[in-house]
C-alpha cells in the first residue's frame, strides 16, 4: 500500500497539470477566505438600509450599486459567499456522514440489515430531490438547519452506495482478514482499512455535492422557500432583482455571476480531482 | 425489422405529440382582436364559484358573470342592482326584495327567487360567511319576491349584498354540474364564460341576451400574470391592454406615449400591529415609544416610491365610517421614543427585546426590514421571523407568541364592520384575522353594537370610538394605504370602472370614440 | 444511422423471449406500487407536520371558529391521521379519484391533466434539445480531440453545467425581452414563448450529453475491437458513428432519462420565472397552501413518471448493452437494477471521463 503522503503529493502534481481545475482550486480558496473574513472585506453591513440612496448604479462608493433599500450590493454578495459556502459544505458534510455511516453498516454487516438500508435508500432516491426539499421546508420551516437538511438529505443515498461498494470490494481481502485475525475490532477495521480507500471518490462526489447544494439553496430562496430576508443569499438577491430587471439590471448581474463562478469552480475542481485520483492512470 | 422499428417510432412520436398537446383548454384564436379586451391580473385566479374563492382576483373575473342584488350609486348610497326591482326593510331583521321579471341566465333559464335563496343560503359557513353569515333563512314569497330573515339585527348586511360574491347563481346549473361547476359557471351577467386555461387565462364573451345595457367589448380575456415585470412587458408590447403596475414601473409608463395611468384608491392598508397578549408591549409607554420610533412617511416613500398614501386611521379613507380624514399620520420622534423607553427602565445594558413577525410578501418584507432598523436606532432589539404567509399563520398568528407584526388588510366590503369585526373582536383572535389578539369586553360590546345598529349616525360614533381607541392605544400603527396603479391603452376608457373594493366593474369598460 | 438501432432489435426479441426477463420486467412494474405507496405516505407525513390549517386557509380571513371547525369536518381533517391517508388511497385505487383541491374545490385530476402536458413538453423538449445539440457536439469534439474546437466545446459544456437554469433564464429575459423586445417573457403557448424556457432548461442536459458522448467515444476509439472493424474495411467516419455512438448510447440514455425525471417536478424555478403553468409551480403553490389532495396527487404522479422513466431506460438498456443483459439473467432483487445501471454508468464516467 502506498504511503498516504506520496499519494497526496502525486495527486497534487497531477492536479496541477489540469490548468482549469488548478485555477478553480485557487479561486475557491479565495472565495473561502472572502467568506471567512466577510466582516473585514465588506465595506458596509449587509442589512444597513439607506432610504435616500436606493437603486444607485454601480459607482466608486458602491462597487456593485445599491438595492431597493439602499443596501450595498457588494457587501451583500460578499456575505452571501459565506452563507452559500457554509450551507453547501455543512449540507454535504452531514449527508456524507449519514450516508457513509449507513453505507458502512450495510456493506460491512450485510444480510437483512444491508437489504433494509438499501431499500430505504432507494425510496429516498425515487422522491425527486426538489420535491423532497420543498416538502421538508414547508413542514419544518426555513431555518438554516432545515435548509441544510433539505438540500443534503437527497444526496445521502449517493454516499451510502459509494461507501458500501468500497466495503464490498475490500471486505474480504487479505489484509482485512489479517487485521481481524489479530483482533482489531470492527470499528477500527472500518476506519483504518476501508475508509481511506473511499476517500478519493467521496471527495470527488462531495465537491460536486457542494455545487449542487448551492444551486438547490439558490433555487429554493429564489421562490421564497429558502433563507429569508435580510439574509443576503444569492438566490434571494436574484429573486428581489427580478422586479427591477428593467432599468436596474446591475442588481441581477453580481449575484448571478457569483453563483456561476462558484459552481463552475466546484465542478471543475471535482472533475480535476476525479482525474487526478483515478487509479487507472497511476501506472 | 426496419419497418417494424419505423412504425414503432412513428407511433410513439405521434403518441407523445397527442399526449403532450392535449389537455389545455381551447384557445381563443378565432376571436377578432380589436373586439377583445385583455386584462392582466396580478395574481392567480382561485376559482369561479363565489363560495369557494377567497381572493378578489377571482372576483374581478366572475363579477362579469354573476350579478348581486344591490349596488352603490354615484353618491355612495345602496340601491337596487340590475336584477332587482326594489327592496325595503320590513323590521329589524327582515328585508324584502322584489326581483325583475324576465332576467335570463346564460343557459336560457329565467332567474327566480328560488335561485336567490339558493345562492345566498349556500354561502353560509363558507368563505362568503362574512357577507351572508347573519342570514337565518330566506323565505320565497313567490317567483319574484323574497324575504331575507337575519338571526339578529345587522347594519352592515345590505352592504354585503353589493359584493360580487353574493352574485346570483342558477340553482339548476350548480346542481347539474356538481363537481365541475367551476369549469362551467352560469350567471345572469353581461358576460358569459367561454373557457379557462388553467394557470393562464379565463375567456369571457358578451351575453347577447343580457337584460340590461349591453357591454362594449365582444370578449374579455383575463390573464393571470403574477410577475410584475412580465405584466409591464406584456402591456408595453400590446399583449394585454390593461394591467396593474408595480411602483417601480409606473415612472416608465408615465413617459411612454399611448398609455394612460389611472391611480385608484383601495380599501387596503399596511399596518404595524402589537400583540395584546404580549408582556413586552403591555405598557402604553412602550407602545408609544415604538410608534415614535417609526417614520411612516419615509417607509411609504421608500417602499412604494410615492405610489401609496401615508396612513392615518386604521380604516382606509374610502371605507364608510373611516376617520382617516380627521386623523393625523403617526408622529416620528425618535428622541421622545428613547425618552419613553428610558422611563420604562430600558437602557443600553437592558434593551427591550421584541419578536417581529413578517412574511415573505415583498411589501411586508420591505416594511418589516425598515421597521427593524428604526427600532434598532432607538435601542430596541428586534428578532425578525419570516416565512410564507401560511407558515406564519400556523406558527405565529395562531399562537400569539410574538410582540409586534407587520400586516396588511383589505376591507372586504365598503362597510367598516367586516374589517373591525375580523381584526378586533375577541372571537376572531388568531390566524383568521385577529392577529392583534385584542381581547377587551368593552371593545367587543362596541363592535357588536356598531354591527347591529341600523342608524348610520350611531354607527359612525361607535366606529369613531373604536378607531380612536385602537389608534391612540397604538395597537395598530397604520403605515400606508395601498394605491393601485392601473395602466391601459390611451384609447380605453376604464377609469370609472375601478372601485376601491378591488372588485372592478370591467364590463363597463368602453373605448373612447 | 439506423443500423445500431435495428441491430438492437434482435437482442430485444431474444430478451423478451426469455421468460425470466419478461417476468423481471413485470415484477419491476408491480414493484412500482409499494414504491408509490411509501413515497405518498412519506410525503403525507411531512406535509401534515407543516404548520398552517388548510381549513382556515380555504375559508380565508374573517372566518369564525365555527366555520373553520365545520370546514375541517367537511374536508375530513378531524379524522385520525391514518384514516385520512387510507381514505385518500381508497379513492384512488377504487374510483381513480384524486379528490378535490382544498382551495378551489376543482378536482385534482383535472388540474393535473391541465398542468402536466406543459411540464411534459417543457422537460421533454429540453432534454431532446440537449441531446440533439450535445451529442453531435461531443462527437465532433471527440473526433477532433485536443483541437481548439475540443477545448471550446468542453469549456462551454462546463459553463453550461455550472450556470443554473434560472440564472440563464433571467439573463435571456434581460436580453431578448427587456432589451431587444424579440421574445415574450412569459407564457407557454406559442413557439416564441416556448423557446427561452426550453433553451434555459436544455443547457444542462446539453452540456452533460456533450461531455458524456465525447468521453464514451474516446474510450471506444481506443478499444481493440475497432481495429477489427477497421480490418473489415469500413470507412473511418462510419466506424466512429456506428460503433462509438452505440457505446455512448447507454450512459447518454441513462442521463437523459434522469434529467427528464428531475425536470418533471424540479423545473419550478424556471416555471416561476416564465409563468409557465407547469407541475413544479402547481406543487409549490399547493404546498404553500397546504392543499393536501393536490400535493399528494401531484407527488404521486411525479414519482410515477420518474419511476416509469427509469424503467423505460432500463429496458432500453437491455437491448442495447450486452453487459447488462447478462445481469438480467442473474435475476436480482427489487431495485438492484437501478443500482446496476448507476454503477455501470459511474464506472464508465470515472474510468473514461477526460
Amino acid at each position: 500500500m502506498k504511503n498516504s503522503n506520496s499519494v497526496f503529493f502525486e495527486t497534487w502534481v497531477r492536479l496541477k497539470k489540469n490548468k482549469v481545475a488548478f485555477a478553480s482550486l485557487w479561486i475557491l480558496l479565495f472565495l473561502i477566505v472572502v467568506a471567512v473574513f466577510a466582516g473585514l472585506i465588506a465595506p458596509y453591513p449587509y442589512s444597513m438600509q439607506n432610504p435616500s440612496n436606493i437603486l444607485q448604479k454601480p459607482s466608486l462608493k458602491h462597487i456593485f450599486g445599491t438595492d431597493q433599500y439602499g443596501r450595498d450590493i457588494f457587501s451583500r454578495v460578499v456575505y452571501g459567499a459565506r452563507i452559500s459556502l457554509s450551507v453547501g459544505f455543512i449540507a454535504v458534510g452531514v449527508a456524507l456522514l449519514a450516508g457513509g455511516f449507513f453505507g458502512a453498516i450495510a456493506g460491512f454487516y450485510g444480510g437483512w440489515l444491508d437489504n433494509v438500508i438499501m431499500r430505504c435508500m432507494d425510496i429516498l432516491l425515487s422522491i425527486p430531490s426538489v420535491l423532497l426539499a420543498l416538502a421538508i421546508v414547508a413542514a419544518f420551516g426555513t431555518s438554516l438547519p432545515n435548509l441544510m437538511l433539505a438540500t443534503g438529505v437527497s444526496t445521502i443515498p449517493g454516499y451510502a452506495r459509494l461507501v458500501r461498494a468500497t466495503i464490498l470490494t475490500i471486505k474480504n481481502q487479505e489484509y482485512v482478514e489479517a487485521a481481524r485475525a489479530v483482533g482489531t475490532n470492527d470499528f477500527e477495521i472500518i476506519t483504518r482499512q476501508i475508509l481511506p480507500n473511499c476517500m478519493a471518490p467521496i471527495l470527488v462526489q462531495a465537491t460536486f455535492g457542494v455545487a449542487t447544494a448551492i444551486l438547490t439553496i439558490a433555487g429554493l430562496s429564489f421562490v421564497g422557500l429558502g433563507l429569508q430576508p435580510p439574509i443576503p443569499e444569492w438566490g434571494s438577491m436574484l429573486s428581489d432583482a427580478r422586479a427591477y430587471i428593467r432599468g436596474y439590471s446591475y442588481m441581477l448581474v453580481s449575484p448571478a455571476v457569483a453563483i456561476a463562478i462558484t459552481v463552475f469552480c466546484l465542478n471543475s475542481l471535482g472533475d480535476g480531482l476525479r482525474d487526478a485520483l483515478d487509479p487507472k492512470l497511476r501506472d | 425489422m426496419k419497418r417494424t422499428f419505423l412504425i414503432v417510432l412513428m407511433v410513439s412520436l405521434v403518441a407523445m405529440h397527442v399526449f403532450a398537446g392535449g389537455g389545455s383548454e381551447a384557445k381563443v384564436e378565432s376571436v377578432v382582436q380589436s373586439d377583445t379586451l385583455k386584462i392582466a391580473l396580478e395574481s392567480n385566479i382561485g376559482g369561479l364559484d363565489p363560495k369557494t374563492t377567497v381572493d378578489r382576483y377571482s372576483g374581478n373575473v366572475y363579477g362579469n358573470i354573476y350579478e348581486p342584488l344591490l349596488t352603490y350609486d354615484e353618491s355612495d348610497n345602496i340601491v337596487c342592482n340590475t336584477i332587482c326591482e326594489s327592496f325595503s326593510q320590513l323590521d329589524a331583521i327582515t328585508y324584502n326584495f322584489k326581483l325583475k321579471k324576465g332576467v335570463k341566465f346564460h343557459n336560457g333559464d329565467e332567474m327566480k327567487a328560488s335561485d336567490v335563496k339558493f345562492s345566498l343560503e349556500r354561502g353560509i359557513g363558507t368563505s362568503m360567511n362574512y357577507l351572508v353569515g347573519s342570514i337565518d333563512h330566506v323565505e320565497v314569497v313567490d317567483d319574484y319576491e323574497l324575504n331575507i330573515v337575519l338571526t339578529a339585527s345587522n347594519g352592515a348586511f345590505l352592504a354585503g349584498l353589493t359584493a360580487f360574491q353574493t352574485g346570483i347563481l342558477s340553482e339548476k346549473a350548480v346542481i347539474e354540474s356538481g363537481q365541475n361547476y367551476q369549469l362551467n359557471p352560469i350567471g345572469t351577467g353581461p358576460y358569459k364564460f367561454v373557457s379557462w386555461e388553467q394557470g393562464v387565462c379565463v375567456t369571457l364573451t358578451r351575453n347577447d341576451d343580457y337584460h340590461g345595457e349591453k357591454p362594449f367589448y365582444q370578449n374579455i380575456i383575463f390573464y393571470e400574470i403574477s410577475d410584475s415585470t412580465s405584466r409591464a412587458n406584456q402591456l408595453e408590447v400590446g399583449e394585454v391592454d390593461i394591467a396593474p403596475l408595480a411602483a417601480i414601473d409606473v415612472a416608465r409608463f408615465e413617459g411612454i406615449q399611448g398609455f394612460n395611468i389611472v391611480k385608484a384608491n383601495t380599501y387596503g392598508l399596511i399596518y404595524i400591529g402589537m400583540n395584546y397578549r404580549s408582556e413586552n408591549v403591555a405598557d402604553q409607554r412602550v407602545r408609544d415609544a415604538i410608534a415614535y420610533a417609526i417614520d411612516t412617511l419615509a417607509i411609504t416613500n421608500a417602499t412604494f416610491l410615492g405610489n401609496a398614501k401615508v396612513a392615518t386611521a386604521i380604516l382606509s379613507p374610502n371605507v364608510t365610517f373611516s376617520i382617516a380624514d380627521e386623523t393625523k399620520p403617526n408622529e416620528y420622534n425618535p428622541e421622545k421614543a428613547k425618552e419613553l423607553l428610558h422611563d420604562c427602565g430600558y437602557s443600553d445594558s437592558n434593551k427591550l427585546h421584541v419578536r417581529l413577525v413578517i412574511d415573505t410578501r415583498s411589501d411586508v418584507t420591505s416594511v418589516g426590514t425598515m421597521l427593524k432598523e428604526y427600532l434598532n436606532q432607538v435601542g430596541i432589539d428586534v428578532e425578525i421571523v419570516t416565512g410564507d404567509k401560511t407558515t406564519q399563520s400556523g406558527t405565529y398568528y395562531a399562537k400569539g407568541n410574538y410582540d409586534i407584526f407587520v400586516g396588511t388588510w383589505y376591507c372586504a366590503t365598503p362597510d367598516a364592520n367586516s374589517q373591525i369585526v375580523t381584526t378586533l373582536h375577541s372571537s376572531c383572535n388568531g390566524a383568521t384575522g385577529g392577529y392583534c389578539w385584542y381581547n377587551d369586553p368593552d371593545m367587543d360590546a362596541k363592535i357588536e353594537a356598531a354591527r347591529s345598529a341600523t342608524d348610520s349616525k350611531t354607527r359612525a360614533e361607535l366606529y369613531k370610538e373604536i378607531q380612536l381607541t385602537v389608534q391612540n392605544g397604538k395597537w395598530w400603527i397604520p403605515v400606508l394605504y395601498y394605491v393601485d396603479n392601473w395602466c391601459g391603452k390611451e384609447s380605453i376608457d376604464f377609469a370609472s370602472v375601478l372601485k376601491p373594493t378591488g372588485y372592478h366593474e370591467w364590463w363597463k369598460t368602453k373605448a373612447f370614440i | 444511422m439506423l443500423v445500431p438501432f435495428t441491430k438492437g432489435i434482435q437482442p430485444l426479441i431474444l430478451v423478451l423471449e426469455d421468460i425470466k426477463v419478461f417476468k423481471y420486467i413485470v415484477r419491476r412494474i408491480l414493484f412500482l406500487i409499494p414504491t408509490l405507496l411509501l413515497v405518498s405516505f412519506f410525503v403525507f407525513c411531512i406535509i401534515k407536520a407543516a404548520p398552517g390549517d388548510p381549513a382556515q386557509l380555504a375559508l380565508g380571513e374573517g372566518a369564525t371558529e365555527e366555520n373553520i371547525e365545520a370546514k375541517r369536518i367537511e374536508l375530513g381533517l378531524d379524522r385520525p391521521f391514518i384514516v385520512q391517508y387510507l381514505d385518500w388511497l381508497y379513492n384512488i385505487v377504487f374510483h381513480f379519484d384524486f379528490g378535490n383541491s382544498y382551495r378551489s374545490n376543482i378536482s385534482v385530476s383535472y388540474q393535473i391533466k391541465s398542468y402536466f402536458p406543459n411540464t411534459l413538453k417543457l422537460s421533454g423538449f429540453s432534454v431532446l434539445l440537449g441531446m440533439f445539440i450535445g451529442v453531435p457536439l461531443g462527437m465532433i469534439a471527440a473526433v477532433k480531440q485536443y483541437s481548439p474546437f475540443d477545448s471550446v466545446v468542453m469549456s462551454f459544456a462546463m459553463v453550461g453545467m455550472s450556470v443554473p437554469a434560472f440564472v440563464l433564464a433571467l439573463a435571456m429575459i434581460l436580453l431578448f425581452s427587456v432589451t431587444l423586445h424579440w421574445l415574450p417573457s412569459s407564457g407557454f403557448n406559442s413557439f416564441s414563448q416556448m423557446i427561452m424556457p426550453i433553451v434555459a432548461l436544455g443547457m444542462q442536459p446539453c452540456a452533460i450529453c456533450a461531455r458524456m458522448t465525447r468521453s464514451s467515444m474516446l474510450e471506444v476509439v481506443r478499444q481493440d475491437y475497432i481495429r477489427t472493424v477497421r480490418a473489415k474495411g469500413l470507412s473511418e467516419s462510419k466506424i466512429v458513428v456506428v460503433h462509438a455512438l452505440r457505446n455512448a448510447l447507454t450512459p447518454i440514455l441513462t442521463t437523459v432519462g434522469l434529467q427528464f425525471g428531475a425536470l418533471i417536478g424540479g423545473a419550478f424555478v424556471t416555471e416561476t420565472i416564465f409563468l409557465i403553468p407547469g407541475f413544479g409551480r402547481l406543487l409549490v403553490t399547493a404546498v404553500t397552501n397546504r392543499d393536501y389532495p393536490l400535493v399528494m396527487g401531484g407527488v404521486t404522479v411525479v414519482a410515477m413518471v420518474v419511476a416509469l422513466t427509469n424503467l423505460a431506460i432500463d429496458i432500453a438498456y437491455a437491448f442495447i448493452d450486452p453487459r447488462v443483459r447478462s445481469e438480467f439473467k442473474k435475476g436480482s432483487g427489487l431495485f438492484s437494477h437501478i443500482r446496476m445501471k448507476k454503477e455501470i454508468m459511474r464506472s464508465l464516467e470515472e474510468a473514461h471521463e477526460k
